[in-house]
C-alpha cells in the first residue's frame, strides 16, 4: 500500500463528512467572526463596520444581564438537583433489586420526548387551570400561578429540564457504578458500615470523576436552553424577561431586533463561555471519550 | 466503490443545483398575461371564521381574474418569519402587514410603493390609510380591515347586582369608581372589570392625558404627564383591591373573552374580535356594548388595522396589485361579512348598514375618534419596554412612577443601541 | 440486621416507585386530557374524562398534522441513513487508514465538537439562504447529515475492531471499499443501530433548525408544527387538541424505544451528551 493510495482512500472516506463540515460549520464560524464587527440589517440588506460596538451594546443591555441572571439561577438550582437525583436513583437501581429493568424503562420516557411536546405537556400541567395549580389549591387553599408569574415561570422550565435530563445522567452514573471494585464495599462492610454509610464513603467518592463530568455537561446544557423558553413564552422571554435565555436572546436580536451583527457577537460570547467549560472537561477526561 | 461515487456525485449535484437556484430566479417575464399567473399570500393564523372568509374571497378573486393565489398560513411569530424570509430573498408576493410594524418595513425599503395604483383612495377612512404611509408621504399598503375597542357589559350580572346599563358611567374615573362599588355585590371569583395591561390598549388614553409616549424624535416618554401616571395608578389600585383584574393572572382564564363569556367578569374593554367567540362559544351571555370610556373628558379608543403589502421584489407586480385592490375594494364586502371584521372603505360600511347593528355600531363610531396603533419605527421597542415594566408595577415590584421611569430608560437605551 | 435490611429494601422500592409514578403522571394526564371535550377542560376539576371524546384527535387529523408527521419521518429517515454511512466512513478512516493529515483532521474535528451550535446559528442561516435552501427540507438534511460525536464513536469502535477479518478479506482480493461495505459494516451492526436510533431521535425532536429554516406550513417539521398548532388552540383552551398532538408526536419514538430497548440503555454510556 503506497502512501498516495492511502491518502486517496483516506480522503475519499472522509470526503462527505468534510464537505458538510466545511460548508455548514467552518464557513459559518468564519462568517460569524467577520459579522460580529458589523451592524447588519438583513431586512434592508445593509452592512456597516462598527468594530467592537456590538459588544458594548450587549454589555449595556439589561436583557443580556437578565439572561445572565436567569442562566446563573438556572445552573445553581438545576445542576445540583439533577446530579443528586440521578446519582441516588442510579445507586438504588444498581443495588440488587427486582424489576430494575422496568424502573429504568419507565424513567427513561421523558428523555425520549421532544422538548416541544414536553413543554406543551408541562404548560398544561402548570396552566392556571391545570393539574398542579388545582392540586396546590385543594391542598393549601391558595391559587399559585406559574406560567404568568415572573418568579415562577422559570421554575417550570427548571422542573421540566430536571425531569428530562435525570434519566440520561442516571445512565451515565450507572455505567460509572459498574466500574467500582466490589472489594471496596466488602472492606467497608467488614468495618461495620451500613448500606447508607457505604454510599457516602465509597460510592460518592468513587463516582467523583463521573460526577464532575455530569455537572459540566449539565452546566453546558443550561447555557444552551432554547426550545422550552421559546415555546413557553411564545418567543418573548417573558413575563418580565424571566424566561429569557442566552439562546433566545440571540434569536430575538437576529429576528426581532433585526440586528444580525449583535446576534453573532452575542453568540460568540456564549461560545467562549461554553468552550471554556467544555475545554476543562476535555482536559480532565481522555480526549478519546469526548462527547458533544 | 460505484455506490460511493454515485452518492458523492448526487451530493455535489444537489449542491450545485441549490447554488444555481438562488441566482437563477432573477429573470421572470413580468408578463401582463394574467391567465397563468400566480402569487403567494402570507397570512397569520386566525379564527375559523376569518380563515373561511379569506378562502372564499380569494376564490372569488381567482374566478374573476384567473390569477392563482397560494395562501400560506404562518402560524407563529409572524413578524420574525416575514423578516427572515425577506432576509433570505424568499418573501411572499403579498402579506399581511400590521400597522404597528409597518414603519420598520417601509423604512427598510422592501415594500412596493403603491401610491399611484390605488383605486379611489379617498373612499378609505383616512386615519387607516395614513397608518401605512411612509415619511415620504407615499403609500405602501392598503388597509384590509380594522378593529376598535369598546366597553362590553354583561347585562345579566349587572342586573343581578342591582344595576342597569344606564348606571354604567361613560368616563374612566367614573367607571373605576363604579367597578369598585360593583365588586362588593359580586360572588367570589367574579371580577367587576377585566383589563389588559399592554400598551396597545392604552396609547389613546395616554394621548388623551397629554402624553405622547413616542416623541417626535422617536424616543420614549412615559413620565412627563402626571395625568397619564394617575390613569395607570387607577388600574394598579383597582388590581390591588380586586375590582379590576387580569383574566390570565387573577382569574386563570386564557383571555378576557373567555372570562366574560364564562360570566366571571361584568365589564371588559375589548375589540370586535371577541364577538365571534361570544356568539359561538358563549351563546347564552347577554351583553350591551357601550363606547370606550372617555379619558380626561375626551373620547378615545384604539384602532387596530392590518394592511396588504406587496414586496418590492415581486415577480408578479401586476397580479399582486390587482389582488390587493380587489381585496380592499370589490371583494371587501364579502370579506367583511364573512369574517366579522370592519370594512375600511366608507362606501362599503354604508352599504353594509353597520351603524344599525347593535354589536358593531360603537366599534364603527370608534373609527372616527380613535388612535391607530402605530407610531413610527421605535414603537415596538417602546411598547415592549412598557409592557415589561408595567407588569412589574402590577405585581407590586415597583411603584407606577418607578416603573414608567424604568420603561422610558430601558426603551431609550435600546433605541440608541439599534441606531 | 435482617430487619434493618428489610426497612432499607422497602425504602429503596418506595423511592423508585414514587419516582416512576412521578415520571408517568404527566404523560397519563396528557393522555387523559386528549380524550376530554373542550368544555370539560374549561370547567376543570375532573381527572378521568366524563365522556371519552375523540374530538381532539379528529381536529389534529383534519389539520396539516399528518403532513408534518410525513415531513418529519422523511427527513429523519434520510438524515439517519446519511449519518450512519458517512459518520462510519469517516470514523473508519480516522481509525484504520494511516493517511497524511489524519492527525490534523482529528484535532480539527475535536475543536468543532466543542463549538456550540448557537455560535453558528445566525451565520448558518445566511449560508443556507445564500444557497437558496431556506424553506426546503434540504436545509435540515445538510446541516444534520454529519455528526462529529458519532464519527468519534465509530473511530473508537474501529480502533478495537479485530484486524484479521479485514486482512483475510484483503487476501481474497477485495478492495478497501469492498471490504468496508461487505465485511466491516455488517460486523458493526450494533454500533450502527445505536447511531441510527440517536440520530433519528435527535432530528425528530429538533426544534431550532426547523424554526429558523422552514417557513411554509406545508413544509413544517412536526416539532414546529406542534408549537404553531398549540399557539392557535391555547387561547381557546382546546388543550385536548394540543395534547392529542403531543401524544401522537411521541408515539413513533416510543415504538422505536420499545422495539430496540437494549440499544438505548447500552449506548448511553458511549454517548453521554445532553440535549
Amino acid at each position: 500500500m503506497s502512501g498516495k493510495r492511502k491518502l486517496l482512500q483516506g480522503y475519499t472516506f472522509m470526503a462527505p463528512a468534510l464537505i458538510v463540515i466545511i460548508i455548514f460549520t467552518l464557513v459559518p464560524i468564519i462568517y460569524a467572526l467577520y459579522m460580529m464587527f458589523f451592524k447588519v440589517d438583513l431586512l434592508a440588506g445593509t452592512k456597516t463596520f462598527v468594530g467592537f460596538e456590538n459588544y458594548g451594546k450587549i454589555f449595556s443591555d439589561p436583557k443580556f444581564w437578565a439572561a445572565f441572571k436567569n442562566t446563573g439561577e438556572y445552573v445553581l438550582i438545576v445542576v445540583p438537583i439533577q446530579t443528586m437525583i440521578a446519582m441516588v436513583l442510579a445507586a438504588l437501581l444498581n443495588s440488587k433489586i427486582q424489576f430494575n429493568r422496568v424502573f429504568l424503562s419507565i424513567m427513561f420516557i421523558p428523555t425520549l420526548t421532544s422538548s416541544s411536546a414536553m413543554t406543551l405537556i408541562f404548560m398544561w400541567l402548570f396552566n392556571n387551570n391545570g393539574l398542579v395549580v388545582n392540586l396546590i389549591e385543594s391542598l393549601f387553599g391558595t391559587k399559585v400561578q406559574f406560567i404568568t408569574n415572573p418568579d415562577l415561570a422559570l421554575a417550570v422550565i427548571m422542573i421540566m429540564n430536571i425531569f428530562s435530563t435525570v434519566p440520561h445522567f442516571m445512565i451515565v452514573f450507572l455505567s460509572g457504578l459498574q466500574d467500582i471494585p466490589p472489594v471496596l464495599y466488602e472492606a467497608a462492610s467488614i468495618d461495620g458500615a451500613g448500606k447508607v454509610k457505604q454510599f457516602f464513603h465509597v460510592t460518592v467518592p468513587q463516582l467523583m470523576p463521573v460526577t464532575f463530568y455530569v455537572i459540566t455537561m449539565g452546566v453546558v446544557g443550561c447555557f444552551q436552553i432554547f426550545d422550552q423558553a421559546f415555546i413557553l413564552s411564545n418567543g418573548s422571554g417573558g413575563p418580565q424577561n424571566s424566561t429569557l435565555t442566552f439562546t433566545l436572546y440571540i434569536y430575538q436580536l437576529a429576528f426581532t431586533s433585526n440586528d444580525m451583527g449583535r446576534a453573532t457577537a452575542m453568540a460568540f460570547i456564549l461560545g467562549i463561555i461554553i468552550f471554556m467549560v467544555t475545554f476543562i472537561v476535555n482536559k480532565l477526561m481522555k480526549a478519546d471519550q469526548v462527547n458533544g | 466503490m460505484k455506490k460511493i461515487i454515485y452518492a458523492l456525485l448526487s451530493l455535489s449535484l444537489v449542491f450545485s443545483l441549490a447554488a444555481c437556484n438562488s441566482s437563477d430566479e432573477s429573470g421572470g417575464d413580468g408578463g401582463s398575461n394574467s391567465e397563468d399567473q400566480s402569487i403567494t399570500l402570507a397570512v397569520w393564523a386566525s379564527s375559523p371564521a376569518e380563515s373561511n372568509a379569506l378562502e372564499e374571497t380569494v376564490s372569488s378573486f381567482e374566478e374573476k381574474t384567473g390569477i392563482d393565489v397560494e395562501i400560506e398560513v404562518i402560524q407563529d411569530n409572524f413578524q420574525d418569519a416575514i423578516t427572515a424570509r425577506f432576509a433570505a430573498k424568499n418573501a411572499p408576493d403579498v402579506f399581511y402587514l400590521d400597522a404597528y410594524v409597518a414603519p420598520k418595513f417601509i423604512q427598510s425599503g422592501v415594500l412596493l410603493d403603491i401610491t399611484d395604483d390605488v383605486e379611489d383612495s379617498a373612499d378609505f377612512y383616512q386615519p387607516l390609510l395614513n397608518a401605512f404611509k411612509g415619511e415620504d408621504g407615499n403609500l405602501y399598503a392598503l388597509p384590509k380591515d380594522y378593529s376598535t375597542l369598546a366597553t362590553y357589559v354583561n347585562t345579566d350580572l349587572l342586573e343581578q347586582a342591582g344595576y342597569s346599563v344606564e348606571d354604567v358611567p361613560s368616563d374612566w374615573e367614573g367607571l373605576v369608581e363604579f367597578a369598585k362599588e360593583l365588586q362588593t355585590k359580586l360572588e367570589d371569583g367574579q371580577a367587576a372589570m377585566v383589563f389588559d395591561g399592554t400598551m396597545a390598549r392604552h396609547l389613546s388614553a395616554f394621548i388623551a392625558s397629554d402624553l405622547n409616549p413616542v416623541k417626535d424624535d422617536g424616543m420614549a416618554d412615559f413620565t412627563s404627564s402626571q395625568k397619564a401616571l394617575d390613569y395607570l395608578q387607577s388600574i394598579v389600585d383597582g388590581q390591588d383591591d380586586g375590582y379590576i383584574l387580569s383574566p390570565q393572572i387573577d382569574l386563570g382564564m386564557d383571555w378576557s373573552g373567555a372570562a366574560f363569556g364564562a360570566s366571571k367578569a361584568v365589564i371588559m374593554i375589548e375589540g370586535n374580535w371577541v364577538l365571534s367567540a361570544l356568539k359561538q362559544d358563549y351563546p347564552d351571555v347577554n351583553y350591551t356594548i357601550l363606547p370606550a370610556p372617555t379619558v380626561n373628558g375626551q373620547q378615545q379608543t384604539m384602532i387596530f388595522t392590518v394592511g396588504y403589502a406587496i414586496s418590492k421584489d415581486t415577480k408578479n407586480k401586476d397580479a399582486a396589485l390587482e389582488f390587493v385592490n380587489y381585496m380592499t375594494g370589490e371583494g371587501q364586502q364579502q370579506w367583511s361579512e364573512g369574517s366579522g371584521t370592519l370594512p375600511t372603505r366608507i362606501s362599503v360600511a354604508e352599504k353594509m348598514n353597520l351603524t344599525e347593528d347593535p354589536d358593531l355600531k360603537e366599534h364603527v363610531e370608534g373609527a372616527k375618534y380613535g388612535t391607530p396603533w402605530t407610531s413610527g419605527v421605535t414603537l415596538p421597542v417602546i411598547s415592549q419596554s412598557f409592557d415589561n415594566q408595567f407588569q412589574a408595577a402590577l405585581n407590586g415590584d415597583l411603584t407606577v412612577e418607578e416603573a414608567m421611569k424604568a420603561a422610558e430608560e430601558e426603551a431609550n437605551a435600546e433605541i440608541e443601541r439599534q441606531q | 440486621m435482617k430487619k434493618q435490611n428489610n426497612i432499607l429494601k422497602t425504602t429503596v422500592y418506595t423511592i423508585l416507585i414514587l419516582y416512576g409514578l412521578l415520571t408517568l403522571v404527566p404523560f397519563l394526564w396528557s393522555i387523559l386530557t386528549s380524550f376530554k371535550t373542550t368544555a370539560e377542560i374549561s370547567a376543570g376539576g375532573t381527572f378521568f374524562p366524563e365522556k371519552w371524546s375523540f374530538d381532539g384527535y379528529e381536529t389534529i387529523f383534519q389539520s396539516q398534522f399528518p403532513t408534518w408527521v410525513k415531513n418529519s419521518l422523511t427527513v429523519s429517515l434520510a438524515v439517519t441513513i446519511l449519518n450512519v454511512i458517512f459518520n462510519t466512513m469517516a470514523g473508519y478512516a480516522l481509525a484504520r487508514i494511516p493517511f497524511k493529515g489524519r492527525q490534523f483532521l482529528f484535532s480539527m474535528l475535536l475543536m468543532f465538537i466543542m463549538i456550540p451550535s448557537q455560535v453558528t446559528m445566525i451565520p448558518l442561516y445566511i449560508v443556507i439562504s445564500n444557497l437558496g435552501l431556506i424553506n426546503s427540507h434540504f436545509s435540515i438534511i445538510f446541516t444534520t447529515m454529519i455528526n462529529i460525536t458519532y464519527i468519534f464513536m465509530m473511530r473508537q469502535f474501529f480502533i478495537n475492531f479485530p484486524r484479521d477479518v479485514e486482512e483475510a478479506a484483503a487476501i481474497d482480493g477485495l478492495t478497501r471499499f469492498g471490504t468496508f461495505f461487505r465485511i466491516v459494516l455488517p460486523n458493526a451492526r450494533a454500533s450502527l443501530a445505536t447511531q441510527a436510533i440517536f440520530v433519528f431521535m435527535g432530528v425528530w425532536n429538533e426544534f431550532m433548525k426547523p424554526l429558523l429554516f422552514i417557513s411554509s406550513p406545508d413544509k413544517y417539521m412536526l416539532t414546529q408544527g406542534l408549537n404553531a398548532l398549540s399557539k392557535q388552540y391555547m387561547n381557546a383552551t382546546k388543550w385536548d387538541v394540543i395534547m392529542a398532538g403531543a401524544i401522537i408526536s411521541i408515539i413513533p419514538i416510543f415504538i422505536i424505544y420499545i422495539v430496540l430497548n437494549k440499544y438505548f440503555l447500552k449506548s448511553n454510556d458511549q454517548t453521554a451528551g445532553i440535549k
